[in-house]
């Protein structure tokens, strides 16, 4: 057997303004160089002056995951050369970063009461650092285009502690620090833009062997689906080697994903022998928190967080652990559930009819709301209470609001689908259908009750799918009998 | 501490830069006599963690010590910021292909630094 | 026209109070003032090679300006119709900033160094872009890249012994071409070019103005500094550039020195004693005016830092190594004959030629200097024992300033003296501690005799206060050697 390791170094994009250490905009698909100026161009003479709301983030995102917060940390250069990094070095904190020390509880897949309701996973460090600039490697060209608007907007770049023993529990790892940034309002994190970014590394050594595996790093990954598929993959290559007692062709290495094919491969190049040559960085100053303003950064409120929303929903609206989870995974979702229930709606129907409908039809996140709003979604599921219309007439007027984004009751009165609840009508039906199906009907009375299901289906499709399935079925009953 | 010739080269190409043998040469000897007289200062501590920076120099209020509020303060000179650089087309700043296909650079540097 | 005359006689020698009287007056206006000056510059800088670029169009536009803002009653700034001249490696929007290197042969800035845009926002007017070691580093002009930068400093021929101090700037003030001027002061280019030049020079306090702009060579050595023809002057100037406005220097300098402790190292005075007696008759000679004038004069401690130069020598270019990697050929400046579309795969090739051809020898060696110290043990130990040096340097200065409150230091300018004055400028910036320098006297040969003062941090006023007093006292206005010894190379 086999036991795995993995740790994450997370790179997310702080939800700024202004750059890191310049005044120039963070706005995302801006043209080229739009946003520039001397000192995130690297310019000869420039100095960088610290931003401050990015200080404030990282603290907040410090604080969320525990860790201890260093009232005076430093930042470092570090140097190399590469056309994305306009001064030859990287403004990063090594020395003394801002946050150290913390951790995250993942919820047990299992959830039994021996292993624990958690797992904690450590985290070493939160830094802050400067992102590069962005290159495009144009394929009719040899050449590379520098793009510098990304150029010095802050990161924290989130490092774990390797402790990660499973590919699943990386990606719930993932998942979990999302919505926490997110809750916090410390970043977008997205993947496809970029706001979010994720190294892995990963060991694969024999069960009980005291001798710790050889770390494979793997880079490239666009998703967390993806970085749960190289892990995977990763963990297989290494199993098998170890297998065919090829497991000297484990080397440390940086790998490349390739999602296309599905694996991952080694890079041409190793970096393993760059020298960074880590400098303190003599143009700022050491972030001091000990004065009155940045004190109270230390001590700013914190929304709730994920886990401790989860667990609130649990106790406070009686749902399952599974459904806790699907509607904290954003806070954006957690917020429009609780305002659906707010109208009154019970929170066993609100959560069914966000998980199992709204969200095939809504990705929630930060700047993109609901296409329906939660008191529309409230009057429909009032709606289904009240009998006024059926639940799968429901559905497709739930599709038609968020196509439309109209009003339920406009569409189920254009589209007549308010649901047929008078006695005398259904009986009427109800009897149609019997005259029209004799055989079946001396079936059931022969015994064969499956029938009844039949003649069911019969009333319903009469009725267009406008009849109220619990009255039809009474009446029925009713004269099945009779 | 003698630096020798070897030492001096491999710092020339962590420093990507090419020196002949008789530059590299004249300066192993200079920097060797260099450390020589830093090595015969007699320090009364002798620990203390690098700090070379103006972080623990006692020298206050540098400017860069206010931290900036979080306002945009647009650079008004865009144009001229980029006609200063080498060669831009397209508003990009272009350069020679830094990669291979896999993403990084064959670099004289990876080949002799383990 | 007399006063045509009489500005053509003497605009070389003017200080910036005279000039902006001439202006207010309008015995001249300020056109035809900086043509005088460009004149001078076109017949003279020749032989001396002060300039690396000369901004005539641009200086002449500006003097248009200011003097139609004149003419119309407006108000043209404490320095309206001044001429600057700024050491190249001092950012300077829309004119050419080379460092005198290779590296940034044609790199023109988008931007003014902070120091740079006050004094234009005050109406200076940069005359021109003076000569410097490139990249400010090392104390000699030898070996460089950019050679024909280089070759100012014949003024004082002879007079040093390793090769001529790197300030373009002040050999132009010396020669008559503006009367203010921009520099970065690490090891002494500010305060002691000034005296070998018979100029005020003040070098603040580390962090006192803004670096912003100053293309670092080391980040926490260096300092812009002024130099000017007078206290006076310097003290305008200093007040336009300075981080925090809360005093007004021009207005203290008159206060007198009455009550201050002033020390001097009895180090340097044994040292001066032995070696040059004029100098010393000029330090005593001063001594006795500040004491007349009430202050308190008194030898002290303070001898040169062992290892000194060393620590000095680390700790610049382990800076120097980071702040020029990013002249790499990829980005801006010089680059290798290189096209980028022929170029595949060769940026690694691209950035070591590049890179190689930019600079010269002793910056080269800077760097592998400094690289050695960033990536090896031994080269770590080094740093750290080279911060310990700065350290102590600091406690000594500090130490000193409990004991008193401004200290004197005789510049030392001939071959056996110099390493002294040197190895003092180095303890200055290590310490980030301010400095002025002020003429005290002539030799016999007719060369100028500078004295330096040091206080605490902060301390700039003090300082000039005290220059101003001596100055008044010493009366030696009007007569300026330096420049006439120029005109014998017209």
């Amino acid at each position: 057997m086999f036991e795995t390791i993995i740790g994450l170094e997370i790179h997310v994009e702080l939800k700024t303004r202004t750059k890191l250490f310049c005044g120039c905009s963070t706005g995302f698909g801006d043209p080229p160089n739009h946003n520039i100026c001397p000192v995130c161009a690297g310019m000869p003479g420039a100095l960088p002056a610290l931003n401050e709301e990015a200080v404030r983030l990282a603290i907040r995102a410090g604080r969320a995951l525990s860790c201890r917060i260093n009232p005076v940390s430093s930042f470092d250069r570090k140097s190399y050369f590469y056309p994305d990094l306009p001064k030859s070095y990287q403004i990063t904190q090594h020395q003394i970063p801002i946050c150290e020390g913390g951790y995250l509880d993942l919820e047990d897949p299992d959830n039994s009461p021996e292993k624990g309701l958690y797992r904690r996973i450590a985290i070493e460090r939160i830094h802050l650092e400067e992102d590069a600039a962005k290159l495009i490697h144009p394929e009719d060209r040899p050449v590379t285009l520098v793009d510098y608007n990304r150029a010095g907007i802050p990161l924290i770049e989130i490092v774990t502690r390797p402790e990660l023993t499973s590919p699943e529990d990386a990606a719930a790892f993932l998942k979990e620090l999302k919505a926490i940034l997110e809750y916090l309002g410390v970043s977008d994190c997205r993947m496809e833009q970029g706001s979010l970014r994720c190294d892995v590394n990963i060991s694969v050594r024999k069960t009980g062997s005291r001798k710790p595996g050889t770390k494979v790093e793997i880079k490239n990954m666009n998703s967390f689906r993806e970085i749960q598929k190289a892990l995977e993959y990763e963990q297989e290559r290494q199993k098998k080697l170890f297998l065919s007692n090829r497991s000297h062709e484990i080397i440390s290495e940086t790998r490349m994903w390739d999602s296309r094919q599905g694996i991952t491969k080694p890079m041409r190049f190793k970096d393993e022998g760059r020298h960074y040559r880590f400098f303190p960085e003599p143009d700022l100053p050491p972030i001091d928190l000990r004065s009155s303003r940045t004190l109270s950064w230390l001590e700013e409120n914190l929304p709730e967080l994920p886990g401790q929303k989860r667990e609130r929903f649990v106790k406070q609206y009686g749902l399952s652990s599974y459904e806790a989870g699907i509607l904290t995974g954003s806070r954006a979702l957690a917020d429009y559930f609780e305002e659906v229930t707010a109208y009154g709606v019970r929170p066993g129907d609100a959560s069914n009819w966000i998980i199992t409908e709204l969200l095939r039809l809504w990705k929630p996140s930060e700047d993109r709301g609901s296409p329906v709003r939660s008191r529309s979604l409230a009057q429909l599921i009032r709606l289904i209470d009240e009998g006024r219309i059926s639940r799968n007439a429901a559905k497709e007027v739930l599709n038609d609001m968020h196509a439309a984004g109209r009003e339920p009751m406009d569409i189920i009165m254009q589209k007549n689908l308010i649901q047929v609840s008078g006695q005398d009508e259904i009986a009427e039906l109800v009897e149609a259908v019997m005259a029209d199906n004799t055989d079946a009907v001396q079936e059931y009375k022969a015994g064969k009750s499956k029938v009844f299901g039949f003649l069911m289906g019969q009333i319903m499709k009469a009725g267009r799918g406008r009849v109220n399935p619990n009255i039809a079925g009474k009446i029925l009953e009713e004269r099945l009998k009779g | 501490m003698k630096t020798d010739v070897n030492t001096v080269k491999h710092m020339a190409r962590l420093a990507k830069l090419k020196l002949t043998d008789q530059e590299a040469a004249a300066l192993a000897e200079d920097l060797s006599s260099l450390f020589a007289e830093l090595n015969n200062i007699r320090l009364d501590e002798t620990t203390g963690q690098c700090e070379t920076t103006a972080q623990k120099l006692d020298i206050a209020q540098l400017e860069g010590c206010a931290l900036r509020k979080d306002e945009p303060d647009k650079f008004p000179y865009r144009t001229e910021l980029l006609q200063s650089m080498k060669h831009i087309r397209d508003d990009y700043a272009v350069m020679p292909r830094a990669l291979n296909p896999d993403g990084g650079w064959d670099s004289e540097e990876s080949k002799h630094d383990e | 026209m007399k006063s045509q005359n009489m500005m053509s006689n003497n605009v070389g020698e003017m200080t910036i109070s005279e000039l902006a009287e001439g202006y207010r007056y309008r015995h001249f206006s300020i056109r035809e003032t900086v043509r005088h000056y460009l004149e001078r510059i076109a017949k003279l800088d020749e032989g001396l090679g002060t300039f690396i670029t000369v901004c005539k169009e641009t200086a002449l536009r500006e003097a248009e300006k200011l003097d139609e803002g004149l003419s119309r009653g407006g108000d043209i700034g404490l320095l309206g119709g001044i001429p600057l001249v700024v050491a190249d490696n001092i950012c300077t929007r829309g004119i050419r900033t080379t460092c005198a290197s290779r590296a940034l042969e044609d790199f023109v800035p988008s931007y003014d160094a902070a120091a740079v845009e006050r004094l234009k926002a005050a109406g200076a007017l940069i005359i021109g872009k003076t000569g410097l070691n490139e990249f400010a580093i090392g104390a000699s002009t030898e070996g460089t890249a950019h050679q024909a930068a280089c070759f100012f400093g014949n003024l004082r021929k002879g007079s040093r012994a390793n090769g001529d101090l790197t300030c373009g700037s002040a050999a132009a003030l010396a020669a008559g071409f503006a009367p203010l001027a921009l520099s970065s002061g690490t090891r002494g280019a500010v305060t002691l070019s000034a005296a070998f030049y018979g100029l005020v020079g003040l070098k603040p306090t580390c962090g006192a103005v803004s670096r912003y702009g100053l293309i670092p060579f080391t980040s926490t050595l260096d300092q812009i500094g002024l130099m000017a023809r007078d206290t006076r002057d310097c003290a305008l100037a200093f007040q336009i550039i300075r981080n925090n406005v809360n005093t007004s220097d021009t207005e203290e300098l008159s206060k007198g020195v009455e009550g201050l402790r002033i020390g001097i190292p009895k180090e340097l005075t044994e040292c001066i004693r032995e070696q040059n007696q004029e100098l010393a008759a000029a330090i005593h000679k001063a001594i006795r005016i500040y004491e007349r004038l009430g202050a308190e004069v008194g030898e002290m401690s303070l001898p040169p830092a062992d290892g000194c130069l060393s620590a000095y020598e680390i700790i610049a270019s382990a800076e120097a190594g980071s702040n020029l990697a990013r002249y790499d050929g990829m980005h801006y400046g010089y680059c290798s004959d290189m096209p980028p579309d022929e170029a595949e795969h060769n940026l690694n090739e691209m950035i070591i030629r590049s890179r190689t051809e930019s600079f010269g020898m002793e910056v080269k060696r800077c760097i592998i200097l400094g690289t050695y110290v960033l990536s090896t043990e031994h080269g770590a130990a080094c740093l750290r024992k080279a911060v310990q040096v700065r350290r102590r340097v600091q406690n000594a200065w500090k130490e000193a300033f409990r004991h008193c409150d401004l200290m004197l230091l005789p510049v030392l300018s001939d071959s056996n003296g110099f390493s002294v004055t040197d190895g003092y400028a180095m303890m200055m910036d290590m310490a980030g501690i301010p400095a002025v320098t002020v003429p005290c006297g002539f030799s016999s040969s007719a060369l100028p005799i500078g004295l330096q003062l040091a206080a605490d941090h902060y301390k700039e006023g003090r300082l000039l206060r005290a220059a101003y007093s001596l100055e008044q006292e010493l009366a030696l206005t009007g007569f300026r050697p330096v420049w006439k010894e120029a005109d014998r190379f017209v």
